[in-house]
């Protein structure tokens, strides 16, 4: 019976000393909030100029992806024409953060006309070199253009080469993405969604067998010479964004690029209504992908659908086919990046159904669905240079807290300890173990997630002090009371327990609640207040049941205590 | 002496019921006085809910210091001032953030800021900032509040009772109120840091009053209890939370307290001292209201209950039966409960407490 306390006690301790010394071994330090130790910052100019409107609801934006992230407690405000976006910490650690901030996620989905594989100048030179093959108009371009990579291919896979780019690599191929729709929406189309299997399929296709699919695919493009003309009208990787533009745009990917030729905008990131990334939801897929949800109605899956309807009967004035099936692709294209240009392999498509499958890994699957969640921003920003700025609140102010916080809770210990005597040691103890576990998970926190530690969250911290403090008391005195009433100081100290815990239990939940309703409701500062209280509260309960109780209840039978229960600070009862 | 020797020894027999009528009314003049100032007078915020104004001092070649730069002007004491560095960490511009109040004197503070670097007054780069704690922010958080408070009354209305949650819900809404109306008169700025206090307030009222409440649920379940009217019971409920309350007082209020005394007298901190005074009302204000406001709503509210009044009439007459039956040996039967709850057998000899 003796021996469970001691194991309690003992357990308790082992988590705390555990923790620090993992904090310790890996040097893991709380990160400190913009106000205390300053951080870095970035101007975020808009390219063109914005409205007020546009500029708050830029800000808005930027501060629902900033909390995705986690709880940096950024500082997001307007500044003249341009938005300045602080977070906490140093540039190295937080440059990427920005960067991921600064993107305009605009998405628009857009047809795929020409898969120019992985040389995207391929058409640059094509209006101005002559040739002479003596095939039709729109071969005269495209040779031209092969003759600008020197590929060494055999003239029957010219085509191919053109099609496709100078470097035809079956894995980019492969690599191609499907959409599918998870649940078709009648029959007919059943069939067809299953056709996302193909990508895999096609691995095991011979390379010739690719070629002839590649050499079919290149001769109907050739039939659409009107829109495929556009593409070749000497364009370039561009950032362009207008709408109605063709545009020539890669993946973005340094080791493995890849450009389209793309028609105009058939629907953007607005009919979009969330995203998430799903493990193993493309239907054929077990690797990362994106489900999109749009919107309801005209403005929302009506417009997907159009664009779906399009490129599933390849319309060659709108989407080409470009797949070795006979389907057109579409793109998704989110700040001038395709992020995916997939096979359309189905008609219509359920709102909530369609999976964006393609080479993603896990992250690059969260980036996207989070850059879609939260939509595009009005306006275009060009990042500045990322600078450091010093912290708000003076290090001689901050100095100033922690000198008195500390006096004050010294002045708590020796008053725990005066009034308390022993049981004070046990309340003392408590508070340094869960200040232990706290550290330990503050700065874990705040080197995996940026989690800041601001003035309020010290506060916070400070006044949690205080609830934890008085766990103690409530118990404390209820044993007293008891105690008083005439009962053993054993039996008090494991009698009073049973009230005060549920005492402190349903007071705790109060602080619960708030935090919960706090960190998910709220932004900002008030978020990160929300979870210094949970995650305080939350160590309350656990310091209570398994140190605080047997400790006092080991203590209460030792029996130099039983015999002077002073050492509690307990008075005497009827009974010792 | 020996009232305060109750006290700690928790033998205590205040009956609270007289003090709650001045602490109610003590109360409800507090809640006038900071509702109309807040009202009329109403708070000033800082720049972080208003925006303002921004310059950028460049002092890429000179080695002024922020406090050089804030002793500019009067009108940048409390003013946001900080130092910018570029990627290498070569000390790029100071930039001082002011909020809309200064703004009449933009025009002076931008040429005294040239004159103290001696620079034109071009050189000193100038704009408007919005706030970092817009409007949203502020609606959300609002909004999360009201379904905290949905949730809480839920909650301790499930958990306590009804009652219970309406006053512990009035207490932490008196607490909040007579906290922001310090800041309304004495003119403190309301900074994000004093929106994170009186959350710390709220979260604290609340949970001292639970703590409170459940001494009071505890005992009108206990036999020994059975006898006494609702309003001694909760009174004698107050007393035997009475030095919990106290302690946790002193053990919350103690670092507070000496961020108020030190930030505010040795180490010049006037934003830290600002802070800590708003915690430090708020703190006390959250002790004081469940024994003084909520309990006494309590017992109010418990008499306006029908079943409860007719609960009463019916008690009253049993007891005045009963006293009538023994008159002789026991006064009234309240006290009889009241002792038995309190173990009297406690011996008296006992010499002052050892503190």
């Amino acid at each position: 019976m003796q021996r469970k306390y001691i194991y309690s006690m003992l357990f308790v301790i082992a988590v705390a000393a555990a923790g620090i010394s993992y904090t310790f071994a890996n040097n893991n330090k709380p990160l400190l909030g913009l106000d205390l130790q300053g951080g870095v910052s970035v101007v975020l100019k808009p390219t063109e100029t914005a409205s007020d409107g546009a500029l708050n609801q830029t800000v808005e934006i930027l501060r629902g992806r900033i909390d995705d992230i986690g709880v940096a407690e950024p500082e997001i405000s307007k500044q003249g024409q341009n938005i300045v976006v602080a977070l906490p910490g140093v540039i190295e650690d937080q440059q990427q953060a920005l960067d991921r901030l600064g993107r305009t996620a605009e998405l628009r989905f857009r047809p795929v006309i020409l898969d120019l594989g992985s040389n995207p100048e391929l058409n640059l030179s094509a209006p101005e070199v002559e040739t002479s093959d003596p095939v039709t108009e729109d071969i005269e371009l495209e040779e031209g253009s092969t003759t600008s990579v020197t590929t060494e291919e055999e003239p029957d896979s010219d085509e191919n080469a053109v099609s496709l780019g100078g470097v035809v690599e079956p894995a980019a191929f492969f690599q191609d993405p499907v959409i599918t729709s998870t649940i078709p929406e009648s029959l007919d189309e059943n069939s067809e969604s299953t056709l996302a299997g193909d990508s895999e399929e096609g691995a095991v296709l011979s390379e010739e067998d690719i070629q002839q699919a590649l050499e079919q695919q290149a001769l109907e493009q050739q039939a659409q010479s009107p829109i495929f003309e556009s593409c070749l009208s000497g364009l370039t990787p561009t950032d362009s964004i207008k709408a109605e533009d063709y545009i020539v745009v890669g993946n973005g990917d340094e080791n493995f690029p890849l450009y389209y030729c793309l028609g105009p905008t058939l629907l953007t990131g607005d009919a979009l209504e969330t995203a998430v990334a799903t493990l193993g939801g493309g239907g054929d897929s077990t690797g990362w992908s994106v489900n999109p949800t749009f919107k309801d109605g005209p403005d929302g899956i009506d417009l997907f659908n159009a664009a779906s309807a399009a490129c599933f009967n390849a319309d060659p004035n709108i989407c080409p086919s470009t797949s070795n099936d006979g389907r057109g692709r579409l793109a998704a294209v989110l700040d001038f990046r395709v992020i995916s240009a997939p096979t359309i392999n189905a008609e219509v498509f359920r709102r909530d159904q369609i999976v964006i499958s393609g080479t993603f890994d896990k992250e690059e699957a969260e980036e996207t669905a989070e850059a879609l969640r939260f939509g595009a921003l009005p306006i275009e920003l060009e990042a500045q240079e990322t600078r450091t700025v010093s912290a708000a609140i003076g290090g001689d102010v901050l100095r100033a807290g922690v000198i008195s916080g500390l006096i004050g809770l010294s002045l708590v210990a020796v008053y725990l300890l005066l009034y308390y005597r022993l049981a004070g040691i046990v309340a003392i103890s408590g508070l340094l173990l869960s200040a232990m576990i706290l550290w330990t998970i503050v700065a874990w926190f705040g080197e995996k997630y940026g989690l800041a530690l601001s003035i309020s969250g010290v506060v916070g911290l400070i006044v949690s002090i205080g609830v934890s403090t008085d766990s103690n008391i409530v118990y404390f005195e209820n044993v007293k009371e008891a105690f008083s009433r005439g009962s053993k100081l054993g039996t008090s100290a494991e009698r009073a327990y049973q009230t005060s815990i549920s005492t402190i239990i349903k007071a705790d939940v109060v602080s619960l609640i708030a935090a919960v309703l706090l960190y998910f409701l709220a932004v900002g500062a008030v978020r990160g207040f929300a979870f210094y209280l949970g995650l305080a509260t939350l160590l309350d309960l656990f310091i209570s049941m398994y140190f605080m109780r047997p400790a006092l209840i080991w203590l209460a039978k030792r029996s130099a205590v039983k015999a002077n229960p002073r050492l509690l600070g307990m008075r005497a009862g009827s009974e010792s | 002496m020996s009232a305060i020797r109750q006290i700690f020894q928790g033998t205590s027999e205040i009956d609270f019921r007289p003090k709650w009528r001045v602490s109610l009314l003590t109360s409800g003049i507090l809640l006038t006085i900071a509702l109309a100032f807040v009202l009329l007078r109403g708070l000033s915020l800082s720049i972080d809910f208003e925006g303002g104004a921004i310059w950028k001092v460049p002092v890429e070649n000179s080695e002024i210091s922020i406090a050089e730069i804030r002793s500019t002007s009067e009108d940048l004491v409390d003013a946001r001032i900080q130092e910018v560095f570029d990627r290498e960490g070569n000390r790029d511009e100071i930039t001082v953030q002011v909020g809309t109040d200064k703004l009449e004197n933009s025009v002076q503070i931008r040429q005294d800021l040239a004159t103290k670097v001696d620079l034109s007054s071009d050189d000193i780069g100038e704009d408007t900032i919005g706030p970092t704690w817009g409007d949203e922010i502020s609606s959300r958080a609002f909004r999360a509040l009201i379904i905290f408070f949905i949730a809480v009354a839920i909650y301790l209305a499930w958990t306590l009772e009804w009652r219970m949650a309406v006053a512990a819900l009035a207490a932490v809404v008196h607490d909040l109120l007579i906290t922001a109306g310090v800041y309304s008169v004495t003119g403190f700025e309301v900074s994000p840091a004093t929106v994170i206090a009186l959350l710390t307030i709220l979260g604290y009222s609340l949970y001292d009053t639970v703590v409170v409440f459940d001494k009071v649920k505890e005992n009108e379940v206990n036999p020994l209890m059975e006898s006494v009217k609702y309003p001694d019971l909760v009174s004698q409920s107050m007393n035997q939370v009475l030095m919990r309350s106290i302690n946790t007082t002193i053990t919350t209020v103690l670092p507070v307290l000496s961020m108020l005394v030190i930030g505010n007298f040795f180490l010049n901190a006037p934003s830290l001292s600002n802070f800590a005074l708003a915690l430090f009302i708020g703190l006390i204000l959250g002790t004081y209201s469940s024994i003084f406001l909520a309990a006494p709503l309590l017992v109010w509210m418990h008499r306006l209950d029908p079943e409860v009044r007719q609960h009463e009439l019916v008690e009253k007459k049993r007891t005045e039966r009963a006293a009538a039956r023994k008159s002789a040996t026991s006064s009234d039967s309240d006290d009889d409960g009241y002792k038995v709850s309190n173990a009297t057998i406690q011996p008296r000899a006992r010499k002052k407490p050892k503190k």
